[in-house]
């Protein structure tokens, strides 16, 4: 009997220190909003069109038509869990950042129950060193899940702050940012700036190109990335990237300029028409009378 | 009982819980030759007017998602036209979905492109999710049922409108 006790009280110990656990990955959950239905809901899905992101933090427009669409059905009175499956159901399970409760899928769910029934039985049925031995293990277990679930938010929520002492400049700031967060186009924007200003045109480039995939129907990621192509020396990266933009938007006065100077100095005979709607549309622009004056002159 | 027993049952019972976990279809099947019921699609189209997908049940329907900053629908407008000439005496129709576009670039494009098919406006892609659609253009061929037969990811081809179409339409002229 005595040793039925101990067994009991050693089981209601690893349950208590589960409980703790499950606490602590928790954490506080905060007031229930609408806003909060859908972010939990988000933050369980993947972004089918990005690498790696889920639907919460993404900034691409199919992550965003997707919390619309978690917005409606929260607002209609939707589970998690119906809103998930509906999901799966238009995406497959993948859309799931957690393994579905079917198939294979259920092993994962399963796993940590047969790891607790495991660890139960053998508490139970162990004797001296082999007991002590299994509560040693289960100790440590719990201790590293608890340090690693209360460490979560640190892996989570991205590292803006600059380490103190760490020669770290706005770029390298940014660039880290920008690898917690590689959907979102402002902070791949404030890179591109940042090493613009730095001289880094090509890598500038880069961020710019990806700002412009996030944003297909912005103008001015397209255009800021060909102004850094050819400030890098690559001017016929810089034309196709302006001619596919002015195709999607055709009023863009920044773009017709630029495209328009890179045409005049190829000597392609369509640089006029694109310079005279830039003057159509940015009578005032700085730039303005230099063009005039430049079509004056070819005119004559 | 031995310890060792024990160890085996609960092996044993795993390895047969696993085993049937396995085989279980994840999703009930549907009934019929596994085609899931079209989406709703319902909106107004560029020019203000009204499209029902539902509308057009008892036609095959090619539902085609599109906007105008994107180079491959620019390509497919060609191939989705010459379909809808060529198989519209047999009941065919082309209905687009015009997604996370403005009215005036994709009227633009319309226009630029020749686009002869109507097109529902969905702003916010909300409809697009409701699809399933991963990124533009993608393609879906809706039977007389109102089921998805066919889905193309990517610009269509003269090749797979045939590829999938004929069997379709032979399906339907083969006496029963």
């Amino acid at each position: 009997v005595r040793g039925w006790w101990r067994g009991a009280a050693l089981v209601l110990a690893m349950l208590l220190a589960v409980l703790g656990l499950g606490f602590a990955a928790a954490g506080d959950p905060g007031p229930v909003t609408q806003e909060t239905q859908v972010r939990a809901v988000a933050s369980g899905l993947r972004c089918p069109s990005c690498a790696g992101e889920d639907v919460a933090d993404s900034a691409a427009p199919l992550a965003r038509a997707m919390r619309g669409v978690i917005d409606g059905h929260v607002a209609e009175g939707r589970s998690p869990d119906q809103i998930r499956d509906w999901f799966a159901e238009r995406y497959g399970d993948e859309v799931l950042l957690d393994p579905p409760r079917s198939g294979a899928g259920w092993w994962l769910w399963l796993l940590p129950f047969g790891v607790l029934g495991t660890a139960t039985w053998l508490m139970v049925g162990a004797r001296g060193r082999t007991r002590t031995a299994v509560v040693a293990t289960a100790a440590v277990l719990v201790c590293t899940g608890v340090w690693w679930a209360r460490s979560g938010a640190d892996r989570t929520t991205p590292a803006l702050a600059a380490p103190s002492g760490a020669d770290l400049d706005g770029a390298d700031l940014l660039a880290r940012a920008v690898s917690l967060e590689p959907g979102d186009a402002e902070l791949r924007l404030a890179l591109g700036r940042a090493l613009d200003g730095a001289g880094r045109t090509g890598e500038a480039a880069e961020h710019y190109a990806a700002a412009a995939r996030l944003r297909p129907l912005d103008p001015d990621p397209a255009y800021l990335q060909a102004f850094a192509l050819v400030r890098s020396g690559n001017s016929g990266d810089a034309r196709a990237v302006l001619e596919q933009s002015l195709d999607r938007r055709a009023e863009h006065a920044p773009t017709l300029l630029l495209l328009g100077t890179l045409w005049w100095e190829a000597g392609d005979q369509g640089a006029a028409g694109l310079l005279r709607r830039f003057l159509d549309l940015d009578p005032g622009h700085p730039a303005a009378d230099q063009v005039r004056v430049m079509l004056e002159e070819a005119a004559q | 009982v031995s310890r060792r027993w024990w160890t085996v049952v609960v092996v044993a019972g795993a390895v047969l819980i696993s085993l049937v976990l396995w085989v279980l279809p994840g999703a009930p099947a549907e009934p019929d030759s596994g085609r899931r019921t079209a989406p709703a699609l319902t909106g107004t189209d560029l020019d203000g007017r009204r499209h029902d997908l539902r509308d057009l049940r008892g036609s095959i329907v090619l539902v085609t998602t599109w906007a105008s900053w994107c180079a491959p629908c620019r390509e497919e407008v060609p191939v989705l036209a010459a379909a809808a000439d060529r198989y519209g005496h047999r009941d065919v129709r082309v209905l687009g979905l015009n997604t996370q576009d403005t009215p005036e670039r994709a009227r633009a494009f319309v226009a630029a492109e020749g686009v002869p098919f109507p097109s529902v406006v969905d702003a916010d892609g909300t409809i697009s999710v409701e699809w399933g659609v991963r990124g533009l253009p993608e393609t879906f061929l809706v039977d007389r049922e109102g089921r998805v037969a066919a889905h193309r990811i990517g610009a269509v081809t003269t090749e797979w409108v045939d590829e999938v179409l004929e069997p379709l339409l032979a399906a339907e002229e083969a006496p029963s």
